[in-house]
């Protein structure tokens, strides 16, 4: 039977509460599309509120990082744990991030920010275009292929030219704190030594496996060595930049109140 | 039914869903997955004071492209980096065909005015501002300003003021600037509690505390503190524990009692011995030269500056190979012996220095720069310096800054070569040096280039260089020459200018190609100027001497310029000019004036006695005979006899008259013997004229002559100068003067000249040009000074025109123009018209016929009167004395009275000086031959008649021209300097008056006496 014909034969004198309200919502849908269609009256117009995108989320010695950037970051450090998992990573729908990954992402960019200003102060260069391309080829065949990649980059909401933005920062960082840091990385034969008989040779026996002789070790020795001492050295380092540092982080959507005790 | 119930129901569900999901399309941000949405207009909120221009070209994100997350960041970015904005964040809000982008922003502030107020003595409020750590012009932080207000509560605590409150005001005003108000609430001074002595003291603690005189109950400040230590240092010191450390740990404080428990820790150290072997070295010697003694320890650095000092100070005696070492010796732990071992050689002296081969410098020039000295002929050898300074090393390192001095011309082959004789001309122990210089080529500037300049043009750059093609190439040019073009830069705005100079030499060639290479950076201009701290004076005074103005090039030497200008109109204690937000990027920079006002009120006053001084009479003198009977006229008789009174001087003087920096100030003096005010009125500044200053006078002097006469004298004047240029001035003066002389117990004539009665009107104009180098101790230029009086006189007087003019030069001589021939010529004259008096001239002395006789004992009238212009006696003419012809005594040359023989003025007036000025002893202390020439005259005919006569015709025809040869001597001071002159007089005259018996009858006429030759001067700055 038709629909029309129905609402043809019936003289209504009442319509049923069903069609009340689809008509109901179908009405507030149209006010709602014609609400967000409707031209900007300006500031200060009660009935249009705009949308923050991006806002200041620390100062940094008067360097600005804003909200974007540390999500950013975060979902970098999503994608980047995700390519390090064993086996192409499967694609799902991705979780909103969390307060302590924003946390975490946060410091890590006041982090990356303090050692930029330095290795501007410094004159070190940044990355090249080639170093950059490298690293990303890299991680698109880490990926399982370009289209497993942009499946990836949709899944965690990021552009090509965004994770490019932030390897040519680490890349940049790494290379100036090797640079930085050279002279103090040399490792001692002694401590290879102590490192592989206290702490190689008593892992390999508890793994029953096999001890290689300390010549064949050596270099991977030095490098786990030589990692370890650059964590501990930036440590350190970025603990005292911290405390000179001018750092000041917004609270999120709080209203700027005029300064303490000051009258206008 | 149930078909259409099912139907119905679909219907409903399709509907409801889909209108679900267009209220959500509604209100859903769109997903990075989502196309952005077009952003079709930006707006950036700028601060208060800013066009929203200054910022738009910061924002990366494009009009009519999709909003690029990566660009709205970078634009957030760049914006806060202007340093202009707190708070930066993007706002979308919906618009026609896409959205509008808003960069909605929260201003900085900057800290404009600082006051602080309240501050107790002796800290000042300035000082508390230092010490408050807040600068005008950086970001406004509320944290900064509660650590101010510590950093003050701790400044207070040292000087004894614990319970010291700061509360702190901040107004935020448009311009962004926050005006911070520190209010001290200081309380009460706190007070010595208990005082004990800790640590290795060796010394009994009460002997010690009895020492430092500290109390309890004795106000806790800090110059009583550092006086305590002090005395326990000098206690240790004179129990030879040179090397005694004292200190005050913190003070413990107890707020209930305000006392402050004081604990002083000493480390006594060994006793220290310091002596000397080789050599006899007295102790006051050995006190200057070993630093032990005055810095109170005795570490190796101080023992080894101790031997260095000695070993020089006997080589500047003439021991020129003179060696001190020393020795330390600890017998025990408490007892240090230093002995410093000297060999002092033999005494030798150094004759001279030479040098050969220099043509490029003159020798002169070399010797400026050598350490090395001979011996001078007029310091003697037993002074330090006498024998000369020398020793190899100095000869060595003589020889490098010569070679320094040669490369940094040019001459890059040069060599130098020092050679010693220690038998000069034949003598033992008598020293020469020879520089022996071979220059070699000269390296010329070839080409010379200037690149990176777009803003100033090359030929402007240029213009600022000493460096050129084909003019000799010199480091030390190029190095200036950089500096230069950076100043130039600087002071127009270009404040990150670079600038790096580049010199290549050419092969083959002595050659060099220069090439400066100039980074211009941004330009930065000034925003706004704001002006605060006014509060009396009127914002306009401020106002008209700013040198920085909006849109002008941010410079630095205009903001100094103003700061220098606000200083000037001496209303001001303090001006700080200063750039807000200096970090930011923007590059229009708010430039702040924050001035501190002076007080408006100044006071002084003081307590003393006046003591005045007099040639005393004869003890059977009576008061009513002429005075001048028993002396001669050269004898100051007229200045009265001795006395004293207590004096109370006072002052007052107002600042910013009418918001102007106009000055009203009264000063006085109030005492039996002299009671004097003095008010005047200052204008700098006059009809906002910078080069037009009008003062206004009025004086009233009071003075007795003790027991002799009183003088009132009664002024009112006004003055307006114009400056024309530095060395070129105009001084128009309109006054009024009255002196009246009350109760003379002396003839009119020993009245000093100033105080005689005058009562006149006068308008005069005065030009000044004066291209001298130093007006206190000129060495060359020029001076001219020209004056014009009408006056118009009253009681009978004559009226007069006078003209006055003066002309001084000085040639500089010799090696650097060491020595100086000054000349000086004045010439003045007056006309007198108007009124003429019947003038009287009585002669007092008869024979036994009843008939007058003159000086020469010839019979004339008795009486002889006429009509003549009588000028009053304070408006002649005058000469004599240390500053115009030291020949005679202060005003002593010229006519003289017939019957007293006292000087009474001429109508005109000539001198001329001659000096030869040279050096004598070192830079300070000179030498002067001099020639004074002139007189003062009846009339200006008589001048020209009179010039080459070298003696008075009569009594009747007096004008004649003086002449005085002298020496003198000149001691260098920042004032001036301190001069002695000895002229000897060629040809003074001879002066008759009457003398009376000692009944005070029978006048006769004295034997003529001559001025006496010789005279002596003492006084500061030169003749001329």
């Amino acid at each position: 039977m038709a629909l029309h014909s129905q609402f043809d034969a019936r003289t209504p004198d009442r319509l049923p509460r069903g069609r009340w309200l689809a008509l109901l919502l179908l009405f507030i849908a149209v006010l709602t599309v014609l609400a967000s269609t409707a031209p900007y009256e300006g500031d200060g117009g009660p009935s249009r509120r705009g949308t923050v995108v991006d806002q200041i989320a620390a100062e940094v010695d008067n360097q600005a990082i804003t909200e974007n950037e540390v999500e950013d970051a975060a979902r970098f450090a999503r994608l980047s744990a995700a390519l390090n998992t064993t086996g192409a990573p499967e694609i799902s729908a991705p979780a909103p991030l969390t307060q302590q990954e924003y946390g975490t992402a946060l410091h890590r960019s006041i982090d990356l920010r303090l050692l930029q200003i330095q290795r501007r102060a410094d004159g070190y260069p940044a990355a090249s275009a080639r170093e950059v391309s490298t690293q990303y080829e890299h991680l698109v065949k880490l990926a399982g292929g370009p289209v497993a990649w942009a499946g990836l980059l949709a899944k965690y909401q990021l552009t090509g030219e965004e994770v490019k933005a932030s390897l040519r920062q680490q890349l940049s960082i790494v290379s100036f704190l090797n640079g930085y840091f050279r002279l103090q990385l040399a490792i001692a034969p002694a401590d290879i030594q102590q490192y592989y008989a206290k702490v190689f040779v008593p892992a390999a026996q508890r793994q029953h496996l096999s001890t290689p002789p300390l010549a064949t070790v050596r270099t991977q020795i030095r490098e786990i060595l030589q990692q370890r001492r650059l964590q501990q050295l930036q440590a350190r380092w970025l603990t005292a930049l911290r405390t000179n540092a001018r750092i000041q982080i917004e609270e999120p959507d709080a209203p700027k109140a005029a300064p303490e005790g000051a009258q206008r | 039914m149930g078909c259409g119930r099912a139907a119905a129901s679909l219907a409903g569900a399709a509907l409801l869903f889909t209108s679900l999901l267009l209220l959500l399309a509604g209100s859903v941000v769109p997903l990075c997955a989502q196309s952005a949405p077009l952003v079709v207009s930006i707006a950036v909120q700028p601060p208060p004071d800013r066009p929203e221009s200054q910022f738009i070209g910061r924002v990366s994100q494009q009009i009519n492209a999709p909003a690029s997350p990566v660009a709205i960041r970078q634009s957030i970015e760049r914006l806060f980096a202007s340093g202009e904005f707190a708070t930066v964040r993007a706002v979308e809000y919906p618009a026609t065909g896409g959205v509008r982008l808003v960069f909605e922003t929260t201003p900085n502030y900057f800290n404009g005015t600082v006051r602080v107020f309240g501050a107790p003595s002796p800290a000042t409020d300035s000082e508390l501002f230092d010490a408050s750590g807040l600068e005008p012009g950086k970001l406004y932080s509320p944290d900064e300003v509660s650590e101010a207000g510590e950093n003050i509560q701790a400044r207070l605590r040292s000087y004894g003021y614990y319970q010291a409150k700061v509360s702190a005001k901040t107004v935020l005003q448009p311009g962004s600037q926050a005006r911070i108000t520190l209010l001290i609430t200081a309380g009460p001074l706190a007070r010595v509690g208990t005082v004990r002595v800790l640590g290795a003291t060796l010394l009994p603690a009460n002997a010690l505390l009895a020492a430092s005189r500290l109390k309890p109950g004795q106000k806790l400040t800090q110059a009583t503190v550092q006086k305590a230590l002090s005395r326990i240092q000098s206690y240790y010191a004179k129990r030879q524990h040179l090397a005694a450390r004292v200190r005050l740990l913190r003070p413990q404080y107890h707020r209930a009692s305000n006392r402050a428990d004081l604990t002083i820790k000493v480390d006594a150290g060994p006793q220290v011995s310091i002596s000397a072997e080789g050599a006899k070295v007295g102790r006051r010697t050995l006190k200057r030269e070993v630093p032990v003694f005055q810095e109170h320890a005795a570490d190796a650095e101080l023992i080894e500056e101790g031997r260095a000092n000695l070993q020089n100070y006997f080589q500047s005696k003439g021991y020129f190979q003179a060696r001190v070492d020393y020795e330390r010796r600890q017998p025990s732990s408490s007892q240090l012996n230093i002995i410093y071992l000297i060999n002092l050689g033999p005494r030798e002296t150094l004759q001279t220095i030479r040098f050969r081969g220099n043509k490029y410098f003159s020798s002169d020039d070399l010797r400026d720069l050598v350490a090395v000295r001979p011996e001078s002929l007029f310091i003697p050898n037993i002074i330090p310096g006498g024998r000369g300074h020398f020793n190899t090393g100095m000869m060595d390192d003589d020889a490098s800054a010569i070679t320094g001095q040669y490369q940094a011309n040019g001459f890059q082959d040069v060599k130098v070569t020092p050679v010693l004789n220690r038998h000069f001309q034949g003598r033992k122990n008598h020293l020469a040096v020879t520089y022996n210089i071979v220059e070699g080529p000269q390296t010329l500037v070839r080409k010379l280039a200037v690149q990176g300049n777009k803003a100033v043009s090359t030929a402007a750059i240029e213009g600022l260089l000493t460096t050129a093609p084909q003019q000799p190439y010199s480091r030390v040019n190029l190095a200036t020459d950089r500096d230069q073009v950076l100043q130039y830069y600087f002071d127009h705005g270009y404040l990150e200018a670079h600038c790096t100079t580049q010199a290549i030499p050419v092969k083959g060639k002595n050659l060099e190609d220069v090439s400066f290479a100039i980074t211009e950076g941004r330009q930065f201009s000034v925003n706004n100027v704001y002006v605060s701290g006014t509060r009396f004076v009127k914002p306009r005074v401020v106002g008209q001497r700013l040198s920085v103005q909006a849109g002008a090039p941010l410079s630095q030497a205009a903001m100094l310029n103003t700061q220098r200008r606000l200083y000037r109109t001496g209303v001001f204690t303090d001006v700080a000019v200063s750039v807000e937000n200096p970090n930011g990027m923007e590059s229009r920079k708010n430039v702040l004036v924050s001035v501190h006002e002076a007080r408006r009120y100044t006071f002084t006053e003081g307590v003393g006695f006046q003591y005045q001084s007099g040639a005393g009479r004869a003890s059977n003198q009576d008061l009513a005979c002429p005075t001048y009977s028993t002396a001669t006229s050269d004898t100051p008789v007229y200045q009265g006899s001795a006395g004293w009174s207590p004096l109370l001087s006072f002052g007052v003087t107002r600042l910013a008259v009418t918001g102007r920096p106009q000055t009203l100030s009264l000063d006085g003096n109030y005492g039996s013997l002299h009671k004097r005010a003095l008010l005047s009125y200052d204008i700098p500044r006059f009809l906002n004229d910078n080069s037009l200053k009008l003062d206004a006078t009025t004086l009233y002097d009071d003075s007795y002559d003790v027991l002799t006469f009183r003088a009132i004298r009664e002024e009112a004047g006004l003055q307006l100068e114009d400056e024309k240029s530095h060395a070129v001035r105009f001084i128009y003066h309109v006054g009024y003067r009255r002196a009246d002389v009350r109760n003379p117990v002396v003839s009119p004539a020993e009245i000093p000249v100033l105080s005689l009665p005058a009562d006149l009107a006068e308008a005069s104009a005065n030009f000044i040009d004066d291209h001298r180098d130093d007006p206190l101790n000129t060495h060359r230029g020029m001076y001219q000074n020209a004056v014009a009086t009408l006056a118009k006189s009253f009681g009978g007087y004559a009226d007069f025109a006078r003209f006055y003019y003066e002309n001084s030069t000085y040639y500089p001589f010799g090696r650097k123009g060491k020595f100086v021939l000054a000349r000086s010529t004045r010439i003045g004259f007056e006309h007198p018209f108007g009124p003429q008096k019947l003038v009287s001239t009585n002669d007092p002395v008869v024979n036994s016929a009843g008939q007058c006789l003159n000086a020469n004992g010839a019979v004339v009238p008795c009486s002889v009167s006429s009509l003549q212009y009588v000028l009053p006696l304070p408006e002649r003419f005058y000469s004599g004395g240390p500053d115009s012809l030291r020949g005679f005594a202060i005003d002593q040359a010229g006519p003289r009275d017939p019957i007293t023989g006292f000087p009474i003025g001429g109508n005109a007036l000539f001198i001329n000086n001659v000096e030869f000025r040279y050096p004598l002893l070192g830079p300070n202390v000179g030498g002067v031959l001099f020639w004074d020439a002139g007189n003062v005259y009846t009339t200006l005919p008589a001048v020209l008649h009179s010039l080459l006569v070298f003696k008075a015709r009569s009594t009747e025809k007096p004008d004649y021209t003086s002449n005085t040869l002298g020496v003198g001597l000149r001691y260098n001071t920042p004032v001036g300097p301190i001069r002695l002159d000895l002229g000897y007089n060629l040809n003074p005259p001879q002066i008759q008056n009457v003398v009376y018996n000692s009944n005070c009858t029978n006048p006769q006429w004295a034997p003529p006496t001559t001025l006496k030759h010789w005279n002596f001067f003492f006084s500061i700055g030169q003749t001329f």
